[in-house]
């Protein structure tokens, strides 16, 4: 994810502050885990 | 209550329905591919978008592809979003100079926005720039409205299949309806709330000089075309805090007619449309009839409790013949009891008067309404597969009570599907009263309330319905810019969304492959009044069951301490 940040964002991306940095990364990766959780309980829902 | 008052809500939700009508004529033809008197004009784009993407239309899915397909979709749509907002001072067109949001405000916006909720925990005038509001807002009214009406297609197709596993294609459907429904219907209403006396502007704010000759900055957007999306696609989040309480969003009683319409009338149209495409146009007709009778009799319980004093007024001795807190005088209350019957049964969240500002039964039957599942009619598409769901678990209990074997609309319904069914109905409680319990033994959970008590614990139950119900509005009581309430609600909003349709899906997929059936003198009729009367029931009493409690904690007995303070003074 941070390297998706910093291509879209460049030297702006890199120069926020390190917490905000480290919460960005947190809550893009819970967003995107989530719906990766999402696609395997479509998965598993066919061996009902 | 007075006539006039009564009719204002009769003409409403009758115009609504009676408009559902040729707009789900027209729904259906665009679901089945057919051709449309906009077909000269958006053919052409269509084809082009097709092959810049490379979807091929006439390949289509099984249940699984198109349920991945929407995730991907959606979880691109939603770090797309996140990035638009949390940079948007780094973006063009921000004439205010508004800063990027906060990581847990971008989580928030960006999933609610993604997940066709539209929970605002911010003042959308003073925190989101021009840009955000047009490329990262308004364009996700469209897409997420148009992914819920894909969904509802699907569950349509699912029907109508005779042993087959195709859904339609995710993607073909994504483009049919947002060219060929919501982006025509929307700019003609845009173009009406222009001439109305909706602001469209790109300018940031304009002066204004006060009769005091004080000065006033005046806070402008490109306003009728987001109000437009934003009640036709269920949308709800508004361009200004006030939300359609706000002269700009909202001026006058014929815009706030359309508003009202626009928010109901594609979900009626999307039952229109099933009953076509299964060719079971009195089964669709008897849904349409439990949506309308659900909606009258929430509108008919906020207009009976919305004209009553204020308890707190009347135990200060003051003059309130109807309570008039929240409300703007040029609605009224009836036109308020049937905005906020509508806005709550659909998943719209836009609102023309404070829900907080209700009497306590009528800010619960408004919260009830949220609670019941968001069908009665629904979000866009979201309003049908959830209606469908429960008309499943209602001809499965029939089913079991007289020994027939359930069926619905040609297709067995057995043990798998109610599975899927109840994994589905289920995340409802478990997210609404799960993360409740959590929030009101909790000091962040706490933090955030203006009032405590009784109407305390209604503000949290009442947000943690909304998000997960996709509503969106709010008790506005409840400060939700924090880390654990933008957090936590977005979770709910992904949640009440995505946990809810992958099951449908699944439903879709096991009926889409079973045999279509004719029915026999054994067959269950779903089209007339003890169908309708059985399904009112069973949402009724799934609702009542799992939520009573604890709205007995909160706004009924708030409604007590109100009659006491009344007797006592």
């Amino acid at each position: 994810m941070e390297p998706l940040c910093a291509a879209a964002l460049g030297s702006r991306f890199n120069s926020a502050r390190p917490e905000e940095r480290m919460l960005d990364l947190l809550y893009l990766a819970l967003g995107v885990i989530v719906f990766a959780l999402f696609g395997a309980y479509a998965i598993g829902l066919r061996r009902i | 209550m007075n006539a006039q008052g009564w009719a204002e809500i009769a003409l409403t939700i009758g115009l609504t329905v009676a408009l559902g009508w040729p707009l789900g004529i027209y729904l259906g033809r665009v679901w089945a591919g057919e051709s449309t008197w906009l077909d000269p004009v958006l053919k052409p784009v269509e084809r082009i978008l097709y092959a810049a993407c490379g979807v091929k239309p006439e390949k289509g899915q099984n249940w699984v592809a198109y349920a991945m397909s929407m995730l991907a979709f959606s979880a691109v749509s939603f770090v797309i979003l996140y990035l638009i907002l949390r940079f948007q001072h780094l973006l063009p067109m921000n004439p205010q100079k508004f800063a990027g949001l906060s990581p847990h405000l971008s989580f928030n916006t960006a999933v609610s926005f993604v997940t066709n909720t539209n929970w605002q925990s911010y003042v959308p005038e003073t925190t989101v720039s021009t840009f955000s509001q047009m490329a990262g807002l308004t364009s996700h009214n469209f897409l997420s409205a148009a992914a819920g009406i894909a969904l509802a297609a699907a569950v349509a197709r699912a029907f109508a299949a005779n042993r087959a596993d195709n859904l339609g294609d995710f993607w073909v459907d994504l483009t049919r309806i947002s060219l060929y429904v919501l982006l025509p219907f929307s700019l003609v209403i845009a173009l009406a709330y222009v001439a109305l006396g909706e602001p469209q502007s790109l300018l940031a704010n304009a002066a204004a000089h006060t009769v005091e000759g004080g000065k006033q900055t005046i806070a402008l957007f490109p306003t009728a075309s987001q109000e437009a999306i934003k009640q036709f696609g269920t949308n709800g989040g508004g361009i200004f805090n006030a939300n359609s309480a706000h002269p700009f969003e909202n001026p006058n009683a014929i815009t706030n007619l359309i508003e009202i319409i626009s928010m109901n009338v594609l979900s009626y149209a999307c039952v229109v449309a099933f009953g076509r495409l299964v060719l079971a146009r009195k089964d669709a007709r008897a849904l349409v009839a439990v949506m309308a009778i659900f909606v009258l009799g929430a509108s008919a319980a906020i207009y009976a409790t919305e004209v009553q004093p204020a308890p707190a007024l009347v135990a200060a001795h003051a003059d309130a013949s109807v309570n008039m807190e929240g409300k703007e005088v040029r609605f009224g209350a009836p036109s308020t009891a049937v905005w906020a019957a509508n806005t709550t049964g659909a998943s719209d969240g836009g609102v023309n008067g404070m829900h907080d500002s209700f009497m306590p039964l009528g800010g619960g039957v408004a919260m009830f309404m949220i609670q019941l599942g968001e069908m009665l009619p629904g979000g866009v598409g979201s309003g049908l597969y959830g209606m469908v769901v429960m008309a499943l678990i209602a001809v499965f209990v029939a089913g079991l009570m007289v020994g027939r074997t359930p069926e619905y609309l040609g297709k067995k319904v057995e043990a798998r599907e109610i599975k899927y069914a109840m994994l589905a109905v289920l995340i409802l409680p478990l997210c609404i009263l799960g993360f409740s319990a959590v929030a009101v033994v909790i000091k962040d959970g706490l933090a955030g309330l203006l009032n405590h008590g009784a109407h305390g614990l209604s503000e949290i139950l009442y947000a943690y319905s909304s998000a997960t119900g996709n509503n969106g509005s709010a008790f506005a009581g409840l400060t939700a810019n924090t880390p654990w309430y933008n957090t936590t609600l977005g979770i709910a909003m992904l949640l009440g969304r995505f946990a809810y349709v992958i099951p449908v899906l699944a439903i879709a997929g096991s009926l889409a492959a079973k045999p279509k059936l004719p029915a026999t003198n054994g067959t269950f009729p779903t089209d007339g009044p003890l169908f309708v009367s059985l399904l009112i029931g069973v949402i009724l009493i799934m609702g009542g069951l799992q939520f009573f409690p604890a709205l007995a904690l909160g706004p009924i007995v708030e409604h007590f301490q109100a009659l006491q303070m009344v007797a006592a003074r």
